[in-house]
């Protein structure tokens, strides 16, 4: 109230100082010595933003716009007391240009610093509209009091109005600057130390963007005053220059009011801040086309005023201010200090010589006026409307800190890379050797590993190598694979037998079948197994006996039967397989089961399928349970489809079913996820399905329909909302300083969790929605206790989803985001919700009739603990229509009276 | 992606390759590849800041090489070397910057975005549960070295333990008491619903053993009423469960033996859950997880506090 209280005594007597400035000088002076004015004012204005910026910076903004307003005052005074020669008059323009061009930034690099961003979008339209009514107050009075007094006595009205301002600001409370400064820097870039003031304003491409707007707004705004008072010398006789303009600028600033207080608020939420931006020069555009075509007609040149008068303090001002928001702090300071009047003001004087000199050269028709302004305003636009995304990428930059390269893969080594990496295996580290290694295989590089990585004396390295040897076609290194055939380790001696075996090494396997160690021997048998008749090798003797040994031997024979098929990779191993997956004697720890699933991989046996499905319920071998059934292909993914579609699969099942079928990362698997997500009734599976999705989407480029995913990122904000009014509804009903009973604590703990559950869940869809955004980082910082943070959060997500069809969504974060108290939110979200509980008593009704069983049953708890027969009613009935509901009341409670609330 | 962007991807998940050695290769390998395509190279000199206290805490960093202090006033710095994670408590502890980082030499770090890294860890339950027995067992490491400093501290959740009613625990009873002991309290009211289903109410005379020294405890236990009394060996001193808190504090969570015996010190009674449920929950509900990972860095966080404390003094000494 007072920042509105500020600003409409501000601009009132700014008003009526312009009033008479603009009556005494036409009446005195002939429009075109404006240029000379609009050029000396340009030269003094550098000098009095630098004095200005350097008051602020000593005794801060609001003292400085104090003692701004006593000079004026003092001047304005003076200037009254003068007699008004031309050059009286002149001094006076002079000196209300500066004073315009002061005082205004100064309030508003004030109302920044006390504002968020956030709260800026919901204030600064009835801050600013303070200052369109104290236009009109200004015009108004300038008018009734030119019936009886001259000209001049509007000076010292004026001069009334700075004064009344200045002891106003004085009683303004204001949050520490310093710790404000503090504060914003939290959200800005931290890796490297804060850049020197020029050098930040070189490294933002926005400020030049948005300097760009400005410059071209005021170049456009001063030729169209010029046209405008121009055209009303010609026009009005001298005697009622006065009074025209008092009634002129009154008419103009009821319309900016109207606009102010009907549309602004509108505008910027229907548009968004960079589409508002656009919005005046536009209608500019039309008017400059329209006085073209009438050859200067009084009309239109009366309406583009109109429209710079009735917008520039209204929807202009608010979109123009709210660009500078998210900048930071550092570079917001000496941005506006330097667009708002230095540039402003160097624009003015180029425009003013410009015209200075088209009037020379007696080129100023109002047509070539017309048209000077319609390319002004045809760049303005476009400028306008090209903020958009460099708005966007702003706030991405003050939540984000870090570029992503989602989606990216790589296939290709460069020689730096393939440097890097032979040098990591010639690490003292056995782990870096690993590591190394296992990229170059992936990368498909594997015969970048020499084959003396095997005189290697660590065991992890040896059997790596003789893993990665043994898959590829070379035989460099069987020489010395088969010295290590008399490894003292046995692990190496299996891993070497394994790798010679893959590739026909007899020798290698005679010499296993003298190992001392019975599980090199089992390697070897499998092989010689391999040579027998038998169709199935589950029918071979031997390996039948080793499928059935109980114990640990019979637990190692099977894991290293399982690497032996997994190595051989013969369809007749399936039955080896199916009867170790069958045998009660099976180990079912991780590791077997992953060397289990493994094997199935290697062979691709639909047979395998109904086995794996069964085993993605339990987390022994899941992983590599997942990679089996991807290397099974379509079938499997038929199988997965099925399991996920029939309710009567085991829920564990379901739950790990879709992070399986997004690993698949086809098309027809984000096509399934994206339809299973809108049938989905599980809560649980839809959470699973949403965050399979997200990582389908994040990892492979699939289409999605982006609509959809907004309906149901809207659905999880209006449940979110939802929650919100049940529990503030609670919340509010209980007695002040009261505890809550453990009947309420627990359903309020709950609806809690629901509620982040939900709003969590619209990230993610957000995040599916716009994959290159970190989306993570906003929801963060969407939670943040700091108010700038999370106002930071709502602009960017505002502006995210500012594209056409998409308001309800952004109107949906909004009120998620916004800094509201509980109430409030829940009462802006009430078109959303349709019933909002009022009391306890409703909100209980609600939720025994919830949907979600675990809120419904909790608050049948609460409800019958408080024991009011409208409740127990309630609770009574649902039991009767829901038995599922029943059933868990009498898990949770048993079948006896449920004990009230405060004793249990 | 140009070819220095492929380059560094290799050697970043070389890195993390070799940062998650102790892991399963299966995980190791899908873990890697996904952290290496959402990482960033950060690159600092000597003084140069790489977060400052009060800041939203959205990445950690893996310092591949140089050194990284942590400063906070009033508190020891702490210094992270090659191979540390850096930022990770904030993460884990839902909490802005606690501490500023600041590089001690030439320092290069990996930042991985908090939101990949936690939906890795909730993708991957192998990776998930590893990681809450790590923090268990670095916790329980610091206690030992430690020595004299009291091994299982008061982290309660702050709130008066929910009063157990004389009878037999009622569901909501069970879900209050366990909502009370900290490694559970911001795990959600769901889990806790399946918690307090599966724990089982069982009472000890003095004196009964709850868990047998060298023998592996398959349960976990919160004291409902009574006391509990656990020693590590004869001559350290017993450490005392009341009402209310989880025996072994948060380090239950871990499934080694920690070599400890407990008794009932007067006749008392326990929710007992078995450890096996408990990670059978924590994997269908990730916020169990968070919670047991978020009490057992609130407690990495104040041990470190001392032993820095101890290291600063004894070098003034």
């Amino acid at each position: 109230m007072q920042s509105f209280l500020v600003l409409f005594l501000l601009i009132a007597g700014h008003t009526t100082l312009e009033t008479a400035r603009d009556a005494l000088f036409l009446t005195k002076l002939p429009p075109s010595q404006l240029n000379l004015v609009y050029i000396a004012l340009a030269g003094l204005s550098f000098f009095v933003a630098a004095g200005s910026t350097k008051l602020a910076l000593k005794f801060g903004r609001r003292n400085s716009l104090i003692a701004t307003l006593c000079l004026a005052a003092f001047a304005t005074t003076l200037l009254h007391a003068m007699t008004p020669t031309p050059r009286v008059v002149m001094a006076l323009y002079v000196f209300s240009g500066l004073v315009g061009a002061v005082l205004s930034p100064q309030f508003w690099l004030l109302a920044a610093q006390m504002f968020t961003s956030a709260q800026g979008r919901r204030l600064f339209g009835p801050i600013a509209s303070g200052g369109v009514v104290g236009g009109v107050a200004g015009a108004g009075t300038a008018a009734i009091l030119l019936a009886r007094f001259p000209v001049t006595s509007l000076l010292l009205v004026a001069a009334f109005a700075f004064v009344a301002t200045a002891l106003l600001l004085t009683t303004l409370v204001l949050p520490g600057d310093e710790a404000l400064t503090a504060k914003i820097d939290l959200s800005e870039r931290p890796t490297v130390p804060p850049p020197k003031p020029t050098l930040a304003l070189k490294q933002q491409p926005f400020v030049w963007r948005v300097a760009l707007l400005v410059g071209l707004s005021t170049a456009a705004v001063l030729t169209v005053d010029y046209l405008f008072k121009s055209t009303a010398a010609h026009k009005i006789a001298p005697e009622r220059l006065g009074e025209f303009f008092a009634r002129y600028y009154a008419v103009m600033n009821g319309v900016s009011l109207v606009v102010q207080l009907l549309l602004a608020g509108r505008i910027v939420r229907r548009l968004g801040v960079a589409g508002a931006t656009g919005v005046m020069p536009m209608l500019l555009l039309l008017g400059s086309v329209a006085t073209f075509a009438t050859g200067g007609g009084l009309l239109p040149v009366l309406a583009m005023r109109l429209v710079d008068g009735g917008l520039r303090h209204s929807l202009n001002r608010v979109a123009t201010e709210l660009l500078y928001l998210p900048m930071p702090t550092t570079v917001r300071e000496r941005a506006k200090g330097l667009i708002d009047t230095v540039l402003a003001r160097s624009v003015q004087a180029v425009t003013a010589a410009m015209l200075f000199g088209l009037g020379m050269a007696h080129l100023l028709s109002p047509q070539f006026i017309a048209g000077i302004i319609l390319v002004l305003c045809v760049s303005w636009t476009v400028v306008a409307f090209g903020l958009r995304a460099p708005y966007l990428d702003l706030f991405r930059r003050a939540l984000a800190t870090g570029k992503l390269q989602v989606g990216d893969d790589v296939t290709e080594l460069d020689m730096n890379a393939v440097e890097a990496l032979v040098e990591a295996m010639a690490s003292p580290d056995p782990v870096q050797v690993v590591a190394a290694m296992d990229v170059l295989e992936q990368r498909e590089r594997g015969k970048l590993i020499p084959a003396l990585i095997l005189y290697h004396d660590n065991e992890l390295v040896l059997i790596r190598a003789l893993e990665i040897f043994g898959s590829s076609p070379r035989n460099d290194w069987v020489p010395l694979g088969e010295r290590l055939l008399s490894s003292p380790r046995e692990s190496v001696r299996v891993a070497a037998v394994r790798a010679l075996a893959k590739h026909g090494v007899e020798s290698a396997l005679t010499r296993a079948m003298e190992d001392h160690s019975t599980t090199v021997q089992a390697y070897a048998a499998f092989y010689l197994a391999l040579r027998s008749d038998e169709a199935e090798l589950s029918e071979h003797p031997l390996l039948r006996v080793m499928v059935q040994a109980p114990g640990p031997f019979g637990d190692a024979s099977r894991r290293v039967l399982l690497r032996a098929i997994a190595d051989a990779a013969v369809p007749r191993g399936a039955s080896l397989v199916l009867a170790i997956a069958h045998s009660r004697q099976l180990d079912r720890s991780d590791e077997t089961i992953t060397l289990l699933a493994k094997a199935m991989e290697a062979l691709k046996d639909p047979r395998f399928i109904p086995f794996c499905i069964r085993r993605l319920g339990l987390r022994p071998g899941r992983d590599a349970i997942r990679q089996a059934l991807i290397a099974m292909e379509a079938p499997a993914f038929d199988a997965l489809e099925a399991a996920l579609v029939d309710t009567t699969t085991e829920r564990r099942v379901r739950t790990h079913s879709p992070r399986t079928i997004a690993d698949f990362g086809t098309q027809r698997a984000a096509d399934f996820l994206m339809l299973r997500l809108d049938d989905e009734r599980d809560g649980l599976v839809r959470y699973k399905l949403l965050r399979a999705l997200g990582h389908l989407v994040a990892a492979v480029d699939v289409k999605i329909d982006r609509s959809r995913i907004d309906q149901h990122a809207r659905r999880n904000l209006v449940e979110h909302l939802r929650l919100t009014a049940q529990r503030v509804a609670l919340e509010n009903s209980r007695q002040e300083g009261k505890d809550p009973t453990p009947g309420e604590e627990v359903l309020l703990g709950l609806l809690r969790d629901k509620q982040s559950q939900a709003l969590e869940r619209a990230f993610r869809l957000l995040k599916i929605a716009h994959k290159r955004e970190d989306i993570h980082r906003v929801h963060i910082a969407a939670l943040s206790s700091d108010k700038r943070i999370r106002s930071n959060a709502g602009e960017f997500l505002d502006t995210l989803l500012s594209e056409g069809g998409r308001r309800e969504l952004r109107e949906l974060f909004r009120l998620v985001v916004d800094d509201l108290a509980p109430t409030e939110r829940v009462q802006r979200a009430a078109a959303y919700l349709g019933t909002v509980p009022r009391d306890r008593d409703q909100a209980l009704a609600a939720l025994i009739e919830d949907r979600d069983e675990a809120v419904a049953t909790l608050a049948s708890y609460y409800a019958l603990s408080l024991g009011a027969d409208n409740l127990r009613a309630s609770v009574e009935r649902a039991r009767k229509d829901r038995p599922s509901l029943n059933t868990l009341i009498e898990r949770f409670f048993g079948t006896g009276p449920v004990p009230l609330a405060g004793t249990a | 992606m140009t070819e220095a962007e492929a380059s560094s991807r290799l050697m970043r998940e070389i890195f993390l390759a070799g940062f998650m050695s102790g892991l399963p290769a299966e995980n190791v390998k899908w873990a890697a590849a996904r952290l290496a395509q959402n990482m960033t190279d950060v690159r600092l000199h000597p003084g140069e800041v790489l977060y400052r206290q009060g800041e939203l805490a959205d990445a950690h960093y893996f310092v591949v090489s140089g050194e990284i202090r942590l400063e906070s006033e009033g508190l020891p710095p702490w210094k992270l070397a090659e191979r540390s994670l850096v930022g990770t408590l904030d993460i884990t502890l839902e909490r802005p910057r606690a501490r500023t980082a600041v590089a001690a030499r030439e320092t290069f770090l990996l930042r991985m975005p908090a939101g990949d890294w936690l939906d890795m860890l909730e993708d991957n339950f192998e990776l998930m549960s590893r990681g809450v027995q790590g923090l268990a067992d670095g916790v329980h490491r610091l206690m030992l070295e430690l020595g004299d400093f009291p091994a299982f501290h008061d982290l309660s959740t702050g709130k008066t333990p929910h009063p157990a009613p004389s009878g037999p625990l009622g569901f909501v009873d069970r879900m209050l008491i366990l909502r009370g002991v900290r490694v559970f309290a911001s795990g959600e009211v769901q889990a806790l619903t399946n918690l307090a289903e599966l724990a089982t109410e069982v009472s000890f005379e003095t004196g009964e053993e709850l868990v047998e020294r060298g023998q592996h405890s398959e349960h976990m236990f919160v004291v409902v009423t009574g006391e509990v009394t656990a020693t590590r060996a004869e001559s350290a001193p017993a450490e005392l469960f009341g009402p209310g808190t989880l025996v072994f504090g948060s380090t239950a969570a871990s499934s080694k033996d920690l070599g400890y015996e407990a008794h009932a010190a007067a006749p008392t009674r326990t929710l007992r859950i078995a450890r096996e449920d408990y990670y059978d929950v924590m994997e269908e509900h990730f916020a169990l997880a968070r919670s047991a990972m978020k009490a057992l860095a609130a407690e990495r966080e104040l041990l470190v506090n001392e032993k820095e404390r101890r290291a600063r003094d004894a070098a003034l000494i």
